[in-house]
């Protein structure tokens, strides 16, 4: 979804039933809703009603007990609020950072909205969180690296310009710095493993990586 | 993944406590080595790992890391045999036949089959050791120790400059066979570490054991993985300042990740005659995702910067000011 495609979509006054029917498809998860429901969600107040009553249809089906009166959403919507802003900023590695950067522009225009009606930051955070889970999982193997005041060997020498290594005190960990590696000691060749420089890293890194190089490998 | 940190803390504390001696020891007892005797221990350390038939569990340590392989290694006649089996993480074994080398996944069910060509010039590549070493490392003698249960000597290849680490090396008194390595950095702190826990040497060749497994690769997909000579100026790359000491000595377009044809990279290889620096050079376009990067992990520093329309990638076993070098001598001719 690119911002102009998104303008020109909310332009459009949806006819009351296309309304309802939008809210309700985006209420079931359904994708082909997604972009036209969101924008509609964004600009509609009507929309974001009909949206709220769906939702609380639903509760309601599930259970009597989720019946609750708006104002208990709203306080739950402010400590959700308060507690994500105290939440730690996680420092993504680049993999990572660069999925993230590719989406940004998926998921940047529900953010802003979603920050001023509330109501909607719940949906759209759900939806931030599945859709960067997937490429950070199947991904390159991306260390959670704890604080690095722990007890690293690391020699301190990582130039200020440079994205540092993904690094927790254990070898490289990214995918295709594996590669590198393995290419790099395979250089010498049909040599011994006992001589000096030739003896085996750890071995899950120097694996290729399974999903990108070995297609549907059962 | 800090789980498994944790899982080897016991491990390495454990081999904390019994190599106390191994830090203590090698400064008893130092004395330079003439030059033909280092040469000739050197010769005897290759040789053994060439020519002699051995078993046993190699151990590497880098970064709070361990991790250990099974290797076999035997000679009959003029053909070498070699079998590693690594023995934590996933599961990889690797079958080397003179140069055909089949590396088997087991848990995907991939087999990589390579002819590797050794890079000539390469330290471990030759059965001969390439005298230039000694022209920038001294080699110290450093008394004996105990390693894998085998009286060993101690050497310590200590560099003329800071362009490079020094390595001790623990080479059995008895069959030249090294034992262990150190690589050593500043400080005299020890970067990575890979010993033999326990080797047989001298035992029967059994080289059934590494041509049978590849015969029949029932279930497996075979990956054939071309690596093709060629010349950094034939790529249209030069280099007129390599750091002090290495030379080049070789390069070769390779697949890195997926032995398929796309996903081709440039490595070329300088030498110093003990250790080696590989750099990579692959199209910016294909590898947007790429990201500048610099870091050094154990004794293996990485650094990878963009030069126009080129990811540079530059590694070894070398201070990381010592691959700036590599990569800011790196020109586009073309």
């Amino acid at each position: 979804m690119n911002p102009s495609a998104d303008s020109d979509e909310s332009r459009n006054e949806p006819a009351p039933d296309e309304r309802g029917a939008l809210m309700s498809a985006l209420a079931d998860g359904d994708a082909a809703a997604l972009q036209r429901g969101c924008a509609l969600w964004r600009d509609d107040a009507q929309a974001r009603a009909t949206w709220h009553a769906y939702h609380l249809i639903g509760d309601v089906l599930r259970s009597e007990d989720l019946a609750n009166r708006p104002s208990r959403d709203a306080a739950f919507l402010a400590a959700l609020r308060t507690r994500l802003a105290d939440e730690p900023v996680v420092l993504a590695p680049q993999p990572a950072a660069a999925a993230a950067a590719r989406r940004r522009p998926v998921w940047q225009p529900w953010l802003m909205p979603a920050a001023v009606a509330a109501g909607f930051m719940a949906v759209a955070g759900v939806l931030v969180v599945t859709r960067i889970a997937g490429p950070v999982a199947d991904g390159p193997v991306l260390a959670a690296s704890p604080a690095p005041n722990t007890a690293l060997t690391l020699a301190g020498n990582a130039a200020p310009v440079a994205q540092p290594l993904v690094i927790e005190g254990r070898l490289i960990r990214d995918a295709r710095l594996d590669s590198y590696l393995r290419a790099h000691r395979e250089a010498l060749g049909g040599a011994p493993y006992a001589l000096p420089g030739g003896v085996p890293r750890n071995v899950e890194t120097l694996a290729p990586m399974a999903p990108a190089a070995q297609p549907a490998a059962r | 993944m800090r789980m498994h940190v944790w899982r080897w803390l016991p491990i390495v504390t454990l081999t904390s406590l019994l190599l106390p001696a191994a830090a203590a020891g090698p400064d008893a007892g130092v004395s330079s080595t003439e030059p033909a005797d280092a040469r000739a221990w050197l010769v005897r350390i290759h040789t053994a790992a060439n020519q002699r038939n051995y078993q046993g569990t190699l151990v590497f340590s880098a970064g709070g890391v361990l991790s250990s392989s099974r290797v076999a290694h035997f000679c009959v006649g003029d053909q070498s045999f070699e079998r590693l089996e690594a023995l934590d993480g996933r599961q990889q074994r690797v079958y080397r036949v003179g140069d055909t080398v089949h590396t088997l996944w087991p848990q995907t069910r991939v087999a990589v089959v390579e002819k590797r060509a050794p890079i000539s010039n390469l330290p471990s590549a030759t059965q001969t050791v390439e005298p230039r070493v000694l022209e920038q490392y001294d080699l110290l003698r450093e008394g004996s120790e105990r390693v894998a249960g085998r009286e060993a000597q101690v050497f310590l290849l200590q560099p003329r400059d800071d362009l490079r680490y020094a390595q001790r090396l623990w080479a059995d008194k008895a069959t030249g066979l090294m034992l262990r390595a150190d690589v050593i950095g500043p400080n005299r702190s020890v970067l990575e570490s890979a010993a033999f826990s326990e080797v047989e040497v001298g035992i029967k060749p059994q080289s059934d054991s590494v041509t049978q497994p590849i015969k029949k690769l029932d279930g497996y997909r075979t990956v054939k993985a071309q690596q093709q000579p060629t010349q950094l100026d034939a790529e249209g790359w030069v280099m007129d300042r390599i750091a002090p000491g290495f030379k080049l000595a070789g390069c070769v377009k390779r697949p890195l990740e997926s032995a398929s044809g796309e996903d081709q990279v440039l490595q070329a290889v300088f030498s110093d005659g003990l250790t080696h620096v590989s750099l990579f050079i692959e199209p910016f376009e294909s590898r947007r995702q790429l990201a500048s990067l610099s870091g050094q992990i154990g004794a293996t520093s990485t650094l990878r910067q963009r030069r126009g329309d080129y990811w540079i990638t530059v590694m070894g076993d070398v201070p990381a000011a010592t691959l700036k070098t590599f990569a800011d001598a790196l020109e586009r001719r073309r």
